[in-house]
């Protein structure tokens, strides 16, 4: 009897031991899943959107707006992506556009400790429009190198000015309030005025407005 | 102090007004938008004034030029030099007046066309259709397909550019060119325009020959015109004595003169 109550005892104890120990690897494993899951947490925030932008005309719709990012040593670079709209008018059918544009603001002057002046922002966008009308690749009736260009999509440059107010003051949620205006043209009115002096700048440029909104 | 903030103010106001007021044209949403043009239907408007010159004199003169897509300087030279002339009834562009068929290229192309001090009709060109180009010249010039009179002579004007189109537009139009075979109107003669010639890649070429037996039943035709092969043309399509004329593009820096009498017709070809 009382060799098997030592067994027991023993198993018991063999047991138990067994037990703390495969719950401490699961401790581990817990430990380890949620550091993971940070990690990545961590990782898809740092690609979260911090800014929006709201643009009217620019080529790229009646009204767009946009997702972004800002980066760079001085916060110079920003990429955003851009949904348009082209309302039914002048008995034509609306569009959708999509852009991705990419904005370099090489200075910032501070005018008090709440606005700032950014004297220079230069453009580079992509803008695709959708509809039955405007095709990428040439459809496959015409011979090849018909048309040279994808009409659906074009190439713009545009150069513009923007002030800037900080909204930590203000009730308004959010990082900082932007205002902004841009002159541009695309790749298809340059190569019109290229060769033609009675084509000129204001012939091919067009003006936008546009807000930026920096949530953080 | 103060009153020089205020006229700093106000000059700055009486810049920014007149920028606003003029920068509706520079809100653009999107390079294929049909802008509002200031003119519309210009083929009717100048069709009007052809049919109100016309003084029924044994002797037509005209100018036919085409393919002027991009190249605005050489355009504004060539108006400038059919302006100097007194001879001539009226100017026909053979289309094409778009290279991409963009709002603005059409716009441009008017606003140099305008200055002809002589009526001008414009076909439309395979580059004028381009993206929502048709719609912008069905705004501005009208119907793809058109037709005047002028010096008892039929001016049949036809949308070749079949490639461009799909069979819920016919192209070319048996129906409209139908209408001119038993032509009511007191005519002596008929003059066919169209963008593309026949047997171009462009041209619906399975309908050429029909295209050509409604052609040979009209009244008296003179002569065929083309553009769209930036080269001078003359063929017989057909073997059948209708001539096809092609003018060269602009960039040539010439344009091609009619001149149609009861007896005969001869063309030159003016350099500028």
């Amino acid at each position: 009897m009382k060799k098997i109550i030592s067994i027991v005892t023993l198993f018991l104890f063999f047991y138990s031991n067994l037990q703390a120990e495969e719950d401490s690897k699961d401790k581990n494993r817990e430990e380890r899943k949620i550091q993971k899951e940070e990690r990545i947490r961590n990782n898809w925030n740092r690609m979260m959107p911090k800014q929006n932008k709201i643009q009217f005309a620019g080529s790229m719709g009646m009204f767009s707006g946009s997702v972004g990012w800002y980066y760079g040593r001085k916060n110079q670079w920003e990429t955003d992506f851009y949904l348009g709209f082209i309302p039914r008018m002048n008995g034509e059918e609306g569009h959708v556009t999509i852009t991705l544009k990419e904005t370099y603001t090489p200075w910032k002057l501070k005018l008090n400790d709440d606005v700032a002046f950014e004297p220079l922002t230069a453009g580079i966008y992509i803008n695709k429009i959708f509809g039955e009308y405007f095709w990428n690749r040439l459809p496959e009736k015409y011979p090849d190198g018909y048309y040279f260009w994808a009409v659906n999509t074009r190439f713009n440059v545009s150069v513009g000015q923007s002030i800037t107010f900080k909204l930590n003051k203000t009730a308004l949620y959010g990082k900082e309030l932007s205002f902004f205006y841009e002159f541009s043209t695309n790749d298809l009115y340059i190569i019109s005025a290229i060769g033609n002096k009675s084509i000129s700048v204001p012939d091919i440029v067009g003006l936008s407005l546009g807000i930026r909104y920096r949530l953080f | 102090m103060k009153a020089i903030k205020y006229h700093l103010r106000r000059r700055w106001l009486c810049l920014f007004i007149p920028l606003i007021l003029n920068s509706c044209d520079l809100f653009e949403y999107h390079p294929y938008d049909t802008q509002d043009f200031n003119a519309t239907d210009v083929n009717t408007r100048y069709i009007k004034e052809i049919a109100k010159n016309d003084d029924s004199t044994d002797t037509l003169r005209f100018v036919f030029t085409g393919d002027t897509q991009r190249h605005y300087d050489e355009t504004e030279d060539l108006v400038e030099a059919i302006n100097k002339r007194n001879d001539i009834d009226f100017v026909i562009h053979g289309g094409d007046i778009t290279d991409f068929g963009l709002s603005k290229e059409y716009q441009w192309m008017y606003n140099i066309f305008e200055k002809l001090k002589f009526p001008f009709v414009t076909l439309i060109g395979n580059h004028d259709v381009i993206g929502q180009g048709k719609d912008i010249y069905k705004k501005v010039f009208g119907d793809y397909n058109f037709s005047f009179v002028s010096h008892r002579t039929r001016f049949i004007c036809l949308n070749t550019n079949a490639l461009e189109f799909d069979y819920s537009t016919p192209v070319p139009d048996f129906d409209y060119m139908l209408s001119f075979v038993n032509d009511s109107a007191d005519i002596n003669n008929t003059i066919v325009v169209m963008h593309v010639p026949p047997y171009d890649v462009e041209f619906n070429n399975n309908a050429a020959l029909m295209f050509n037996y409604i052609i040979e039943n009209y009244k008296n035709v003179r002569f065929c015109l083309h553009a769209h092969d930036h080269n001078l043309k003359v063929n017989d399509f057909f073997n059948n004595g209708i001539i096809y004329y092609g003018c060269e593009d602009i960039s040539g820096r010439n344009y091609m003169v009619f001149t149609v009498t009861p007896d005969s017709y001869h063309y030159t070809v003016e350099t500028f």
